[in-house]
């Protein structure tokens, strides 16, 4: 019977180590979740084979959902939105890496129309209706309504007839290519993407407008992952791109490498965000 | 009647015809009862399946109006509409009832929406209505499928019919094919074998087969007739032969009977001349006289048998007639018992010529006197409108003699008879439309004689 006991006594205690051996790393779909863990599941086993960890990969629909996940450290990192983190406190998080798609560390905001709607500039967009991605997402909704405000001095609300959050740049491509609003807001990386990868998706979308270069989106740390397991991983991502399975990766993401980052980079974002936020 | 002047004439486009009637028919009413339960079915099918599609979604259309999902309804309504060709779009309408969505992202709910097949669903969020979707039916799209049906069931029904049609014409050939052989085995009968046995294939129908046995029945009665006829022929061949012949005996006896006379006549003077002179003249004189008495008397019993008989029918009762038959055999009554028998009751008229009924009786009462009869037994029967006598004597009879020798004039058995007698009666009563029979008996001769009440011979008229 005692020997019972010290084999489940160990046992607990293994399964106990183990599940501390794991970690979580979080995703805040820009694109659809499916789409979005079959983009990512190797980067998830890339790095979990270069730790010789487990990892999880956690998908969340909302970014403000993966903002908890990171503040309350129920995920080691996380990609997610450049707009997304400016609504998490300094000391909730720890910027890691920022991928360099094309060259460039840095994306842009689409203002993209159905082609056959007629619509040439933003200013034709006033008493349409608008799909937004995420409420957090920098290209997706703060920017588009930075715009409105500063363009044409009146609330996003007052200048489309009716707006929508779609929570993913996917699905507001997919609505604007069907016609079933008159514009929307996108992350240029996705757009750019799937007009590579999928031209179908885009067939009937046209741009109206790009937005200036904004620092991409990248992976922060929780404010619980340990240093050296936060270097770890920096160390991975920063090096992928000289590994050929990295690359290979890297390659099947559209991203030619991560680079270190810096908080500064995202100021602009900052400030487009409060103008919006106290019109 | 104009349903019969087209009517084919041969029976086996009557088959076709009729196959091929009904197989149009059949095809048409096929194809009504297809296209009414189609139509039906189709639409029922229709609003069940929208119905279905309503019932999946309604709980995500709810969420989605609450949350203002519009990729959500627009995905899934775009689906829906994708999936199912009879829906030509679906609008989603918010809380308020203005434009949400559509399938086909047209933007807004046009004017002539209510002119099309529309079917609206509520959204509900519990109780409360926050939502309604109309499910436009592509009216062409329905009838495109409801016809896409009909013409494939047409079309098998077309192939049916005509493949009715060929099985109609080698049924046509198969049912007539009897018919036909019959009908070329009659048309090839010879006349002067039938009756000829006929063929039918062994898969005739029994209406063939009843037709065959009435055809070879009609040919064999046409046999009997025919030989009836030829019998007749040769009957009438030979009567027309005997009258010519007895007419020209009846003439060539009436021309002796003159020279005879004169014979006897001579003959008798020369008997009174040379009475008690010459004795061998007297005999000779009184033979020749004696046989020219027996030739005259045998040329008008002959000239009576070849005369016309011209007989009166008249209504008499057979009683009187009886009384005079006893008249007439009174004087028989020393040498012969004549016993009278009534095989009837009460009084009885019969249509006959008595006369002549009477002479038939009186020539079989002398042949039973010179028979040497000593007792004659006549019966009358009277049954089913016919007198029946019947004649027994109990004399020397008619040995080894057969009724058609009987009855042939010139037949006799005795030494002196004319052979005219019995033929006479024989005549006699064929006139009065009966018949005359000899009876066998164990001694003696026996007659039958029926005389038939309602008919009568072309030599007779009626009287009164």
């Amino acid at each position: 019977m005692k020997k019972l006991f010290l084999f489940l006594l160990i046992s607990l205690f293994f399964l106990s180590f183990n599940s501390q051996a794991q970690l979580r790393f979080g995703i805040a779909s820009m694109i659809s979740p499916e789409e979005t863990f079959i983009l990512y599941k190797n980067l998830n086993d890339y790095i979990s084979d270069k730790l010789g960890m487990r990892m999880e990969t956690v998908l969340k629909k909302d970014y403000s959902d993966m903002n908890k996940l990171i503040v309350r450290n129920k995920v080691d990192f996380a990609l997610v939105c450049t707009g997304s983190f400016f609504f998490l406190k300094d000391n909730e998080y720890k910027l890691m890496v920022t991928p360099v798609i094309d060259g460039k560390s840095t994306y842009r905001s689409y203002i993209i129309t159905n082609k056959s709607y007629n619509i040439d500039n933003v200013k034709d967009l006033r008493g349409k209706t608008f799909a937004f991605a995420d409420r957090l997402s920098n290209s997706g909704a703060i920017y588009p309504k930075y715009l409105v405000t500063k363009e044409f001095d009146v609330s996003y609300e007052n200048f489309f007839q009716k707006t929508f959050y779609t929570y993913s740049h996917d699905k507001s491509i997919y609505l604007v290519n069907n016609g079933v609003v008159d514009g929307a807001a996108v992350d240029s990386l996705i757009y750019d993407y799937f007009a590579e990868t999928n031209p179908e998706k885009v067939k009937n979308v046209k741009i109206i407008h790009k937005s200036p270069e904004f620092p991409a989106p990248s992976i922060v740390a929780s404010e619980g992952l340990s240093t050296e397991m936060y270097n770890k991983v920096v160390q991975i991502l920063l090096n992928m791109h000289k590994d050929p399975r990295g690359k290979n990766i890297l390659e099947g993401l559209d991203i030619d490498k991560f680079v270190a980052t810096d908080s500064r980079r995202f100021e602009e974002i900052r400030k487009m965000q409060k103008i919006v936020d106290d019109f | 009647m104009i349903f019969k002047r087209f009517l084919p004439q041969k029976f086996t486009n009557r088959i076709i015809l009729l196959i091929g009637f009904l197989g149009i028919l059949t095809a048409a009413v096929n194809a009504s009862f297809t296209i009414y339960t189609n139509y039906q079915n189709t639409y029922e099918n229709v609003f069940n399946s929208i119905e279905i599609q309503y019932d999946i979604f309604a709980d995500d259309f709810a969420d989605a109006i609450l949350l203002e999902d519009i990729y959500s309804i627009y995905s899934k309504v775009s689906e829906i509409n994708k999936s199912f060709d009879f829906i030509s779009n679906i609008y989603v309408l918010d809380t308020k009832g203005n434009y949400f969505t559509d399938a086909n992202a047209t933007r807004k709910i046009p004017d002539n929406i209510s002119e099309d097949i529309t079917i609206n669903k509520s959204i509900k969020a519990g109780k409360t209505t926050i939502g309604k979707i109309i499910f436009v039916l592509n009216k062409d799209e329905i009838q495109k499928g409801i016809f896409s049906d009909v013409s494939r069931l047409v079309l098998v029904n077309i192939f049916i019919v005509i493949i009715g049609v060929i099985l109609g014409i080698v049924l046509a050939g198969f049912l007539s094919n009897p018919l036909k052989q019959l009908s070329y085995q009659i048309s090839n009968i010879n006349p002067m074998v039938i009756p000829e046995k006929l063929h039918t294939p062994p898969f005739s129908s029994y209406e063939v087969e009843q037709l065959k046995n009435t055809l070879q029945d009609l040919s064999n009665r046409l046999k009997e007739s025919v030989n009836q006829i030829k019998e007749q022929q040769r009957e009438i061949s030979r009567a027309e032969r005997l009258a010519s012949i007895g007419t020209m005996a009846a003439g060539l006896a009436h021309e002796l009977k003159n020279p005879i006379m004169s014979l006897k006549l001579i003959s008798d003077t020369l008997i009174k001349e040379y009475e008690g002179s010459d004795y061998d003249l007297q005999k000779d004189m009184e033979m020749m006289s004696s046989q020219s008495n027996k030739l005259v008397k045998r040329i008008n019993a002959f000239l009576d048998y070849a005369k016309p008989l011209e007989c009166k029918i008249q209504e008499i009762y057979l009683e009187d007639f009886i009384s005079q038959l006893k008249d007439t055999f009174a004087k028989y009554q020393e040498n012969i018992y004549i016993e009278y028998e009534y095989m009837y009751s009460g009084h009885h008229i019969i249509n006959t010529d008595p006369e002549s009924l009477a002479h038939v009786f009186e020539i079989l009462m002398q042949n039973s006197y010179e028979a040497g009869a000593e007792k004659v037994v006549i019966s009358f029967y009277l049954s089913e409108n016919k007198l029946i006598i019947k004649f027994f004597d109990n004399g020397s009879g008619l040995q080894e003699v057969s009724e058609d020798e009987i009855f042939r004039p010139f037949f006799t058995t005795k030494e002196t008879g004319t052979g005219l007698g019995l033929a006479m009666c024989d005549k006699i009563v064929e006139s009065l439309s009966g018949t005359i029979e000899l009876l066998e008996t164990e001694y003696g001769a026996g007659f039958r004689i029926e005389i038939n009440q309602g008919e009568c011979s072309e030599q007779c008229t009626h009287g009164t």
